[in-house]
């Protein structure tokens, strides 16, 4: 390494939809968590690449075999290809950030990357394997700790993240966040598009869908409570093309989450000491993709007011809360507290 | 007496706050790169907490306003900046070492190297060791080498060093494990720097640390094992040994300074002496009875950087010569390489339940 080289930090928010990087040298990146590789010769020449990630695998999914490596915002197990996949993901993502570049000009990267609160140990064992050989030095952390860090919610908080694949609580008490202190559902955005899926399924027979099409529809028009115009879609049934009315199936979707976020919710906060209860809920933060819902934040603060009621604040850039926490982290980490990778 | 606040303390709320949420934040890793159950860190700083709290009801019953700097680092607890302003502010504090209550007849070569001399000039007037409610709960075993740092070979035998300690390692844990928290520094064949071995070893607040490691000498002749604790040598092969060992350690020559200054101080070496002596007597014991010819080479003083940055006592053992035709041979055989593991084993128990004992004796 020469006196020269430059050193990176990154925060590292690894989803189940998207994963983001936020870098010490001001670069952000997000891209969804997709991987594909090409399935034969042919379509390794059509496309040119021997891997394809994110929008791009989707787009061009019929020539590829391609992973979502998280699911539930966990790593798949028991496939070597998830594996491969997830450390071509975050070797992408490295890449996008400049971690690449500057570990070849002889700089060192450390990583802080966030895992679900409840995430298991061989989870995040297939992390710390994932990052060897692509950073230098590494913390794993829980990614609601993540996000309340980066925005200082330190003391007298909950964070609620909500992302495709998990919802994460994590109550701030002063310090590090226990088991006690978090809780994992797997209700989140993915859920909310098999629900929706089902009830298309249901409710409008001989449509053909793919779930890629459902989430768009959700990502594009979802909301909780009153619907603020109806919703529309074009779409085949039965081969013929069919305008459908789905704000109905849209608002059940929807509305389906709020139950089970609200009452985890309400259940850290019932083990929060009682004299610190109102400050929590009243510095209840919503973040992760799926926390632009409309409706969600109302839902959960209506849900505190039989209790003496409560705030809910939607950070304003869900999708890098994550990883902005994690360089957050990064930058204050003790030198001593790092993983050191092998090379 | 005001308070200076040291460099890097955190002195507002919010930066206390900060260090609370890293210690977590690292404690969690460190529970993961050890792979130990969730919170098994957080429960062993508490009881060392109360551990040291009780050392000091003692020490102040006792009218002693003797704040013993060794003792804290003989329970493996890190001098963190606290402890450090602690001292600084309580002013005529006192260091004493702990001597063993019943010395063994002494095994130990100690080189004639000028520097035993100095130690023991240095040390101060022992305190009874009944008065400190000493516990072994967490031993950290350390395979020597692994990864890309294969350490010594015998083409002929076609084994690697790393293959070797790494073996004898797992056996010896799963003989320890019923009884102790065993943390181990490495997890298969992967390549840990010494600086890190060390920090697993100190975070882990470890009672007592043991690196295994096959020897290479130059005369194929010969045979044996040898068993060191930290300390200077003249011996120009022990040194050579050290360097090899200590090649690639992660710590820089300021950090190799200030951890040459700490041990020579000679706070921990008393208690990293005995444990010594129990290993070797207790490798000698075990193997002379399938290995006729083993030799104790002896205990002996070397500066292994996983001896001196430890906070515990520490001790690394040469298991066998891999050099030596026959012990290569018997290092390929399981069961030799089960009674290394036992004798290990029976070295760390029989420390431990020396100063058990005498803690229970004290009390009566």
């Amino acid at each position: 390494m020469t006196d020269s080289a430059k050193h990176l930090l990154v925060g590292i928010d690894l989803g189940t939809s998207q994963s983001a990087i936020c870098t010490s040298e001001g670069t952000r990146c997000v891209v969804d968590s997709y991987v594909g590789w090409p399935v034969d010769a042919v379509a390794r020449k059509i496309l040119g690449k021997e891997v394809l990630f994110g929008a791009e695998a989707v787009d061009n999914r019929t020539m590829l075999e391609v992973h979502r490596p998280l699911e539930r915002g966990l790593l798949k197990e028991g496939s070597d290809k998830d594996q491969q996949a997830i450390r071509e993901l975050l070797g992408h993502l490295l890449e996008l950030g400049g971690a690449a570049e500057v570990r070849r000009k002889g700089g060192k990267v450390r990583a802080v990357v966030g895992v679900p609160a409840e995430a298991l140990r061989v989870n995040k064992q297939h992390v710390r394997h994932a990052m060897r050989g692509l950073v230098d030095g590494l913390i794993i952390t829980s990614e609601p700790f993540a996000v309340a860090y980066g925005l200082d919610a330190l003391l007298h908080s909950m964070v609620v993240d909500i992302g495709a694949g998990t919802t994460d609580f994590c109550v701030m008490k002063g310090r590090y966040p226990t088991e006690e202190d978090q809780r994992t559902l797997v209700n989140a955005g993915d859920w909310v598009d098999e629900q929706l899926h089902t009830l298309l399924g249901e409710r409008h027979p001989g449509i053909s869908v793919s779930i890629h099409t459902v989430r768009e529809w959700k990502e594009k028009h979802s909301f909780i409570g009153e619907p603020p115009k109806k919703i529309t879609v074009s779409i085949p049934i039965k081969g013929k093309p069919a305008e459908i009315d789905i704000t109905a199936e849209i608002r059940e979707a929807c509305e389906s989450l709020g139950p089970p976020v609200a009452e985890a919710m309400l259940d850290l906060i019932a083990g929060v000491e009682s004299e610190y209860q109102e400050r929590v809920r009243n510095n209840v933060i919503l973040a992760g993709g799926t926390s632009r819902m409309p409706g969600l934040g109302r839902y959960l603060e209506q849900a505190m007011d039989e209790y003496g009621g409560g705030k809910v604040k939607v950070v304003k850039d869900p999708v890098y809360a994550g990883a902005n926490g994690g360089l957050a982290l990064a930058q204050d980490a003790p030198k001593a507290d790092w993983e050191k990778l092998p090379g | 007496m005001g308070i200076t606040p040291l460099r890097g303390w955190p002195v507002t709320p919010r930066q206390r706050l900060k260090q609370r949420l890293f210690e977590g934040l690292a404690e969690d890793n460190l529970e993961l790169i050890t792979n130990q159950p969730r919170g098994t860190i957080r429960r062993q700083r508490e009881a060392r907490s109360e551990r040291l709290r009780r050392l000091r009801r003692a020490l102040l019953a006792g009218g002693s306003l003797v704040v013993v700097a060794a003792v804290v680092l003989t329970l493996g607890l890190r001098t963190d900046a606290r402890a450090q302003r602690a001292t600084e502010d309580g002013g005529g504090l006192e260091v004493a070492a702990v001597a063993p209550a019943r010395p063994p007849a002494s095994r130990t070569v100690d080189p004639a190297d000028g520097l035993g001399a100095v130690i023991s000039g240095r040390q101060p007037q022992p305190i009874e060791r009944g008065v400190i409610p000493l516990e072994v709960r967490t031993v950290v075993v350390d395979p020597g080498h692994g990864g890309r740092d294969g350490g010594t070979h015998v083409p002929q035998h076609g084994m690697l060093e790393k293959d070797i300690t790494w073996d004898i390692a797992v056996r010896l844990r799963a003989l320890l494990e019923d009884d102790f928290e065993v943390v181990m520094t490495r997890h298969g064949d992967e390549t840990v720097e010494l600086r890190e071995r060390t920090e697993i070893a100190n975070t882990a607040a470890a009672d007592l640390f043991v690196s295994i490691h096959v020897n290479w000498l130059p005369d194929r002749e010969a045979r044996g094992f040898e068993t060191y604790f930290a300390g200077a040598t003249v011996d120009p092969f022990l040194k050579e040994l050290a360097a090899a060992e200590n090649r690639d350690s992660g710590f820089s020559v300021a950090d190799t300074r200030r951890l040459l200054d700490g041990i020579y101080s000679g706070v921990r070496l008393d208690e990293s002496r005995r444990f010594a002596e129990w290993v070797g007597a207790s490798l000698f014991d075990t193997l002379s009875t399938s290995n006729s010819q083993v030799v104790d080479r002896g205990v002996m003083r070397a500066p292994f950087v996983v001896l001196v940055a430890t906070e515990m006592p520490a001790v690394l053992a040469e298991v066998a010569c891999i050099s030596n035709d026959r012990e290569a041979r018997l290092l390929g055989l399981e069961p030799y390489r089960q009674s290394i593991a036992e004798a290990l084993s029976a070295g760390i128990r029989g420390y431990a339940r020396e100063i058990s004992e005498s803690n229970k004796g004290e009390d009566a």
